[in-house]
């Protein structure tokens, strides 16, 4: 018998978030490997199948990340490639700011083994209804914060700027689990290229279990570097200006809305021979 | 609280006897929409099978202290499951020879 990998995320919030899907996939499994974000969470995995077996273990501190997610990856695809229909439940969303499940997917496929992914509610789509924000008003841009401060960015400011995993800011090794001041100041200073100082920024935090309570911490700018940082903190900077029009583009859509006018009231025109 | 919710709160509470009740507790109180009053809750908490510490540390909204009364409760962290450089991810612009910061820093980090 072949086997099989299903990524599959489980939500945010226990209980609240997974899809019916996604659970009958764990359910069904013949193993279920997990990254829950609580012991909660692995519990409430734990109930769902008999074989839940926790990657966790494979992070440590000073261990490249890198390494970490490769471990994860080939420990996943060793029990597909023994014919186990196996599950990768990851919380949240398994396919954004999740690269285990598409390593994995994408070593699946290689081999020519069955490999897809489920999406879960994901702590972005969290952020949205908690914060009231809707990307679609001014856009919305999203980084992994090293990844933004590490390389050039064409930062908008009329748009909203939101900076994941802000607790590792800077961290060139892969291997902390968080980063002090001078690395967040250095964020801070990025950022004070485009922002002022007294810019409001917001500390966000969804919900795990039905208690917890969603954090959204309202600090200027420069706060940031003594805030309290976990590593499933997220940072959401507003738009600080307004969007400006782009004139150029403007006049040329104008002009091709009146070559269509000039094109639908012009004369009828008839052929005489 | 109604006759149905009264119904659907014992279904619920009785779907899965493998579920330790405190978790299901949490899944419930996520997943059922009557739940949302201080009433509905304290009527759901009063039908569960929790001990006192549980009761209170659901009125209290306390997580940490819940987690304290769950025999076996792994402590986990939340990591978002990526990397500010991944090599691993398809490169579809002109620059994937010339991706020399990328390369640096994941060799820097070994």
């Amino acid at each position: 018998m072949s086997g099989s990998l299903v990524c599959v995320g489980t939500g945010m919030t226990l209980g609240a978030h997974i899809s019916p899907i996604a659970k009958s996939h764990i359910e069904q499994a013949d193993i279920v490997f997990s990254l829950m974000a609580n012991g909660f969470a692995q519990k409430w995995l734990e109930d769902m199948n008999g074989d839940v077996r926790s990657l966790h273990g494979f992070y440590q501190e000073g261990k490249n990340r890198d390494v970490t997610y490769n471990e994860m990856v080939e420990l996943v695809l060793s029990q597909v490639r023994d014919g186990k229909k196996v599950v990768a439940a990851f919380y949240g969303h398994p396919g954004v700011f999740a690269c285990i499940s598409h390593r994995a997917i994408s070593k699946a496929k290689a081999e020519d083994l069955p490999a897809r992914m489920e999406p879960g509610i994901s702590a972005e789509d969290c952020l949205y209804a908690d914060l009231g924000i809707d990307p679609g008003k001014t856009g919305c841009m999203h980084y992994e914060t090293s990844q933004f401060m590490f390389f050039q960015r064409n930062i908008e400011t009329s748009s909203h700027l939101i900076l994941w995993q802000v607790a590792l800011a800077g961290d060139q090794s892969f291997s902390k689990f968080s980063t002090g001041s001078p690395y967040r100041q250095v964020l801070i200073d990025l950022l004070l290229e485009h922002y002022p100082s007294d810019h409001k920024v917001i500390l966000y935090q969804a919900k795990g279990v039905a208690i917890d309570t969603m954090r959204a911490e309202y600090i200027p700018l420069t706060a940031l570097i003594d805030a309290e940082l976990f590593m499933h903190t997220t940072l959401v900077i507003p738009p600080c200006k307004k969007m400006q029009p782009n004139d150029k583009v403007l006049a040329r859509l104008a002009e091709i809305d009146k070559q269509e006018i000039r094109a639908k009231n012009g004369p009828v025109l008839s052929l005489v021979l | 609280m109604s006759e149905d919710n009264n119904l659907t709160l014992t279904l619920t509470l009785t779907r899965s006897k493998r579920m330790s009740t405190v978790i299901q507790v949490l899944e419930t109180m996520a997943s059922d929409a009557s739940l949302v009053n201080e009433e509905n809750i304290n009527a759901l908490l009063e039908k569960s099978d929790i001990n006192v510490t549980q009761k209170q540390a659901f009125t209290a909204k306390n997580t940490e202290k819940l987690a304290g009364t769950v025999a076996d409760l792994s402590t986990l962290i939340a990591y978002a499951q990526v990397l500010p450089v991944d090599d691993e991810a398809p490169i579809e612009d002109e620059q994937e020879d010339d991706n020399t910061v990328s390369s640096k820093l994941l060799a820097s980090s070994f």
